[in-house]
């Protein structure tokens, strides 16, 4: 037993340093221009993204990644049947909190210190304080045990699936049931899956609101919209315009962060409300003591946030015309 | 002599802060002719930028103007709405502040901010705006405006960036040019270069300056009129050449001995003794009297008013008698 | 401000020191949030110094069970039901703030111990070391950090301690790469060079100088994860891989009431709100000391 658990511990550590990890030091925040470049070419980064895609997936297929002990599927093929699920939540849950955190964030920087300001700090530090998976249970039993009007778990009924089947485009329930236009199964579907996005989305939402809002006070103090002012320019254009698009750098790191917590909620959501996602499956594979699995997600999981830290970085280059890649 | 073009008249700002109650300005006093430059001098923390900060009304929030009026061609200042002064700033009355570098928004190109202000207060299209950039760039002498509009502020030098500022301050071609400290960030040549060519565009335009500065030798330099602040007074007025040769205010003659000249080599260098008053707890009397070597009773007692003594000139001490 | 003291300047600082601090439990109690968050945590501190004197039921802890009392509804004689085994849940959620502070405490702690320095000292050497160390934290944070501990708790066996462990490897390069971006910008600083000068070793300069400079947000940071700790070691106890029954530690309890969610709701529930109200007393503490140590907002008073 302990052969075995040395050996999984150090294949999940070497795992994280395999070639194919790279990114983790072309995102480093304090990565230099030569270093990058570096990098890129020693690792073939210059690629187009696809092709790294396909050697990574090349790799994957190549028996790096074996086999469940569990399921006795490959686990690339298991990860990848639960992975549209996951995400399906995990960005629902996103788009719920930076619905709510951004503009509140926005407005009680505009309103620093009045009664708003003092009562979304108070929200916010109360969203990052509730554990999420009390909330989820929370809801179950307020909404479905007590109201019934919300179903306890899962992702589809069971009956709803036999009789109005979603086709699978993208694997997301809520899109595919949209393009195909089958109502039902919409509904469905989103009632499923609003309880644990609004759970998992309340740690977020207390994130994206506090840093919003402190990122709103900082540039609401630069000179540079003194300027404006002293030049004339209308308040909320010298807000909306001026502020905004210096505010929304930072903002974009926090969705960077706020999403990585997502991950991680995401998995304790998925094991109360049974969604039949990653979380779900590598939970079990942990009961299991499945270990190919475990060092499979953990994989997927780091890629997942490195590539999304890598979208959001692009895009803080675009917009920041300080930033040199 | 015409009626002043901007007119400041008894202003008091206060500010509130954890430790008490500043009193930043105890009663300024200023007035400025349409085309002259007039230059505001005084240690830092007497309330230069205060002074200008006010006439925009633009004084931090927890700052409040308690008493005074600020005249503008005949129109108090203080009584007009928070939208009739925005249409007046940049337009009419413009500010340059002292740091480019942090006074530019970083994510825009130059060209759009300027294009900004022009298009707010002249109400014209962007083509239209864009080419009077143009012009306004060739203004302030900055090589090749059509390549410049297109750069962001960090891709500018210091000199070139100020030089922007100016240009958008005076796009609208206003009656008033408030510059405070504008070089204190950039080198010595450049600093020349910039004064010499404000000077043009005042001569050209009849363009007001109120130059804020705490470099004697600048105002001694450019300045038609000199105003000394000292603690949230102005102290001494008149006009340039007067006051050099012969100041009158202790404190002025402490500046002017403080400049180091040729002549003083190898001797030391007068200082005003004493550090500038709590503005908290102001003292009493003439706010000067702890520094000033010819402070006698009264000047404890009683503030002294500023008096008019003619040829333009006013001061504010109890030693001057009409 | 980074200096070095000469004894006379030494007790000036101190005094200073002393100044700055008053000034900031000043803020902080002016706050009425933070004053709200310092109460209640003083709150749970007396119910975890004197539980067996203020728990209903003090044998509950011992684990002894009235089988025929089990999951009983909220009634006057156990205000908030009891548990499978018949335990009075008030008893058990008082006892449980013992463990919980001490896992929040404890993780904190560690984290600290092992990131702050190990950052110091990679910010203020640099060079290989500095990328080895860098390179290091940048694996641990482009991961989610519960899964990470996850990983280890299963790794290591599931336990209280364990778990507190596996939270604290999973959290400390936060540490090392806050204390080292304020390091590296140390280094550059003359009384650097002045203290090389007067032939201080490197370690001293670290120890005495960096080290205590770089104090601030660290202790910030550390405040606020004091609540992000409990809940983590909640999470993990409720997935199984922290505490295991029949230790009264909240997130367990909750993963207990779980199972008879619908039966007896009072399982899952109130454990919750404790945990909801010791996160929130914490986070609402340290964003009050980080509005209250803002250099700039000490200046000005809302008019």
């Amino acid at each position: 037993m302990i052969v075995i658990v040395g050996i999984s511990a150090i294949t999940f550590f070497l795992a994280r340093i395999a070639p194919s990890d790279p990114a983790a030091l072309w995102v480093g925040i304090h990565a230099r221009a030569e270093q990058i470049e570096k990098a890129r070419i020693e690792l073939g980064l210059d690629k187009p993204l696809y092709v790294q895609y396909y050697i990574y997936m090349r790799d994957l297929i190549g028996g790096d990644w074996g086999i469940s002990y569990r399921t006795r599927r490959p686990v690339i093929e298991d990860i990848l049947s639960y992975l549209p699920a996951s995400m399906e939540l995990a960005i629902t849950g996103q788009i719920i909190a930076i619905t709510i955190g951004i503009p509140l964030g926005v407005i009680a920087a505009s309103r620093k210190d009045t009664k708003i300001d003092h009562a979304s700090r108070v929200l916010a530090i109360a969203a990052l304080s509730i554990p999420v998976f009390w909330i989820g249970i929370l809801l179950q039993i307020f909404f479905s045990r007590t109201l019934g009007i919300l179903p306890i778990e899962g992702r589809l009924d069971l009956g709803v699936s036999m009789s109005h089947p979603i086709q699978e485009i993208t694997g997301f329930y809520l899109i595919d049931s949209l393009l195909t236009g089958n109502w039902i199964a919409f509904t469905d579907s989103l009632k499923h899956i609003i309880l644990p996005a609004i759970a998992l989305a309340s740690y977020s939402t207390g994130l994206s609101l506090r840093m919003t809002r402190s990122t709103m006070i900082e540039v609401l103090r630069e000179k540079y919209l003194k300027t404006a002012r002293a030049f004339g320019l209308p308040e909320n254009k010298v807000r909306f315009k001026y502020a905004l698009k210096n505010a929304i750098v930072p903002t974009l790191m926090v969705l960077g962060i706020s999403f990585s917590w997502s991950l991680t909620g995401a998995f304790l959501v998925e094991v109360i409300f049974n969604w039949p996602g990653l979380g779900t499956y590598v939970w079990r594979a942990i009961l299991a003591v499945d270990y190919p699995v475990i060092v499979g997600i953990a994989i997927i999981a780091a890629f997942i946030i490195l590539l999304t830290n890598l979208i959001l970085d692009l895009a803080q280059a675009w917009i920041d015309p300080r930033v040199r890649l | 002599m015409s009626a002043p073009l901007l007119s400041v008249q008894d202003l008091c700002v206060h500010f509130d802060t954890y430790d008490g109650v500043v009193k930043a300005l105890d009663g300024v006093n200023l007035e400025i002719p349409g085309g002259e430059m007039f230059g505001l001098v005084g240690e830092t923390g007497c309330g230069k930028s205060v002074t200008a900060l006010s006439i925009m009304r633009l004084i931090p929030e927890n700052g409040r103007i308690v008493e005074g009026k600020i005249f503008f061609r005949a129109e108090n200042l203080l009584n007009k709405t928070e939208e009739e002064m925005r249409r007046l700033r940049g337009r009419n009355i413009s500010m340059i502040f002292q740091d480019p570098t942090v006074s530019l928004n970083p994510v825009f190109t130059v060209g759009q901010q300027i294009v900004d202000v022009i298009m707010i207060h002249q109400h014209v299209e962007k083509e239209e705006a864009t080419r009077r950039a143009v012009e306004a760039f060739k203004l302030v002498a900055l090589a090749d405006p059509d390549k410049t509009l297109k750069l962001y502020p960090h891709e500018l030098s210091g000199g070139m960036q100020q030089r922007v500022m100016i240009a958008m301050a005076l796009s609208s071609d206003p009656d008033v040019l408030i510059a405070d400290e504008p070089t204190s960030s950039v080198d010595v040549t450049i600093q020349a270069q910039l004064l010499k060519r404000l000077l043009e565009i005042k001569s050209a335009r009849r363009l007001a300056i109120l130059l804020i500065t705490h470099s004697m030798g600048i105002v001694a330099e450019t300045c038609d009129e000199v105003g000394v602040m000292y603690a949230g007074n102005v102290v001494e007025v008149g006009p340039m050449r007067d006051v050099l040769k012969n100041p009158l205010h202790p404190y002025t003659v402490g500046l002017l001995e403080a400049i180091p000249k040729p002549q003083s080599r190898g001797k030391r260098l007068p200082m005003v003794r004493g550090t500038i008053p709590d503005l908290i707890n102001r003292p009493p009397g003439c706010t000067f009297h702890p520094r000033c070597s010819y402070a006698m009773e009264i000047c404890g007692v009683e503030k002294p008013a500023t008096a008019d003594i003619g040829s333009g000139r006013q001061v504010a001490c109890h030693l001057v008698k009409r | 401000m980074p200096e070095l003291s000469t004894p006379t300047e030494g007790r000036e600082k101190r005094e200073a020191r002393f100044r700055e601090t008053r000034l900031t439990l000043h803020i902080l109690t002016r706050n009425p949030l933070s004053l709200a968050s310092i109460v209640i945590f003083a709150f749970l501190l007396f119910l975890a110094a004197f539980a067996p004197w203020v728990a209903p039921y003090p044998d509950a802890y011992k684990g002894v069970p009235h089988v025929e009392d089990k999951y009983m509804p909220p009634s006057p004689e156990h205000i908030f039901g009891t548990d499978y085994l018949g335990r009075d849940i008030l008893s058990l959620i008082i006892f449980g703030t013992r463990l919980s502070l001490l896992a929040g405490f404890t993780i904190v702690a560690i984290a600290v111990a092992i990131g702050w320095p190990l950052g110091v000292i990679a910010g203020y050497v640099g060079g290989k070391v500095d990328d080895i160390v860098m390179r290091v934290t940048d694996m641990f944070l482009a991961f989610p950090s519960l899964v990470l501990a996850l990983v280890i708790a299963f790794v290591l066996g599931p336990s209280l301690i364990n778990s507190m462990i596996a939270i604290s490897v999973a959290w400390w390069p936060w540490y090392t790469r806050l204390a080292r971006a304020d390091a590296a910008s140390l280094r550059e600083r003359t009384f650097v060079e002045a203290s090389k000068a007067v032939g201080l070793s490197d370690g001293t300069i670290m120890r005495r100088h960096i080290l205590p400079n770089t104090m601030a947000p660290i202790v910030v940071q550390a405040t606020m994860d004091l609540g992000t700790a409990i809940l983590a070691e909640a999470g993990l106890s409720f997935l199984g891989l922290g505490a295991q029954p029949p230790t009264p530690e909240w997130g367990l309890m909750i993963s207990m009431g779980r199972s008879v969610t619908f039966s007896a709701w009072w399982y899952a529930t109130f454990p919750g709100i404790f945990i909801f109200i010791t996160a929130m007393a914490f986070n609402l503490l340290g964003d009050g000391l980080r509005e209250a140590l803002d250099p700039r907002l000490r200046r000005i008073r809302g008019g």
